[in-house]
Order: structure tokens, then sequence, then C-alpha cells
């Protein structure tokens, strides 16, 4: 099945809403997604609570599985920084 | 599981030998990266031999190796599937963080959580010392 950058963005922010639990919002934006070997890469940033660098990480993975199974969609959730136009707003 | 003879197991246990030494040593970063390949290694052990890794090299591409638990290897539950999943893709995030992003704060909490993945993912490869 084709399916768009903006198609997937679209899946992978459905799924953000676990990560709010944590008291996280997660961003994301069309500029780094790529598509590797049926692998969709996504960049994300994050803002709000400052969690431990694995336990981040760990809320990551879980989303990636959750697109997975309801979405069928392989996904890796990049971590990347804010765009520099979004930092400079924050 | 692991092919035998390869050597990606023995280096496997080493890196996670090594991951241990690092931990008690105090050096957090260290002791993650050493994890995360500890289940790389593990990975190409399972597969070695059953896929051409990317561009014909002799190790798998480290982009490729979620793709290999999904698809690669067969004797795996799917709940075993989803850990090990789930376990290499934190700990694919760790490492970078741990390598590339000094200002990531990285302490003794990652370090054990970062064994602790690499234990889930050695043990779901089925590792023989594990």
């Amino acid at each position: 099945m084709d399916i768009s950058d903006e198609q997937v963005l679209e899946a992978v922010r459905r799924h953000f809403r676990l990560a709010e639990s944590e008291g996280l919002t997660l961003h994301t934006m069309q500029d780094g997604v790529r598509l590797d070997n049926s692998w969709w890469y996504v960049p994300v940033w994050s803002s709000g609570a400052v969690l431990r660098t694995h336990v981040y990480h760990a809320i990551l993975a879980d989303i990636e599985q959750e697109i997975e199974e309801s979405e069928g969609l392989n996904v890796l959730l990049i971590p990347t920084e804010p765009p520099v136009e979004v930092a400079q707003t924050a | 599981m692991a092919v035998e003879g390869s050597g990606w197991e023995r280096l496997a246990r080493g890196c996670l030998d090594a991951a241990h030494a690092m931990q008690a040593a105090g050096h957090w970063r260290a002791c993650v990266n050493r994890c995360y390949y500890a289940a790389y290694c593990a990975m190409a052990a399972c597969v070695a031999g059953r896929v051409t890794f990317r561009g014909g090299k002799g190790n798998p591409d480290h982009g490729d190796l979620l793709a290999y638990v999904m698809r690669n290897i067969p004797d795996l539950t799917l709940e075993t599937r989803h850990a090990v999943r789930k376990a290499l893709s934190a700990l694919q995030k760790d490492r970078v963080s741990a390598d590339y992003k000094p200002a990531a704060r990285i302490d003794s909490a990652d370090a054990r959580a970062a064994l602790r993945d690499a234990g889930i993912a050695l043990k779901g490869l089925r590792m023989p010392w594990t």
C-alpha cells in the first residue's frame, strides 16, 4: 500500500496521547520524514515534562509498537531537537 | 537459534561483561553503549547466514535490526518479538544519546535500564549463556 509522508505523520500523531499521561507533549514535522526498507523514520521532539533519558526513549518505543499493531506501519521515532524557529519562540 | 561459530555470540557476551564493568566503574554512558552493542551482536548472531547484510557488509546495518526482529527470526513468539523489538528500539535511542549528545542526562538509572533492556534482548534471542 502506498502511503504518503502526511498520512504517516497523521498516523503517528494519533498515538502521541500515550505520552500525555507522562506529562509529555510530542511534536513532529514532515521535514526529515523518510522511508527506508519499509521503515518510516520520523523525527520527534518533546515539550512539557522533562523525563529521564531512558524513560523518554521507552515511551517512544511503546508508541512505535502501538503504531505497528494498530496501523500496520513500521515507524522509528527519532528523538531530535526542535526546529530552530520553534526553539526560539518557546 | 544463533548461528554457531559466527563469533557474534562471543562478542555479545563480551559487550555485556563490559557493560557490567562500566556500570561498576560509574561510566554510565559507556555502560549504555556496551548494552546496545551486546544486543546488536546477539541480533547479528541470530540472523548471520539467514540474511544478506546491507551493502554486502559482514555486519548488520543498525537501521535494519528492528526489521530483522520482526521478519527474519521465525522461531520467536509474538510476545518475545515485541519485547525484543521494544528493548532494541529503546537501546538504540539510548546509545545515540550516550555517544553523541553530551548535554543529555545519562545517569545510573539509565545504565540500569539499559542493562535490563539488554537482558530482555539477549534472553529473548536465546543467547545460550543467558
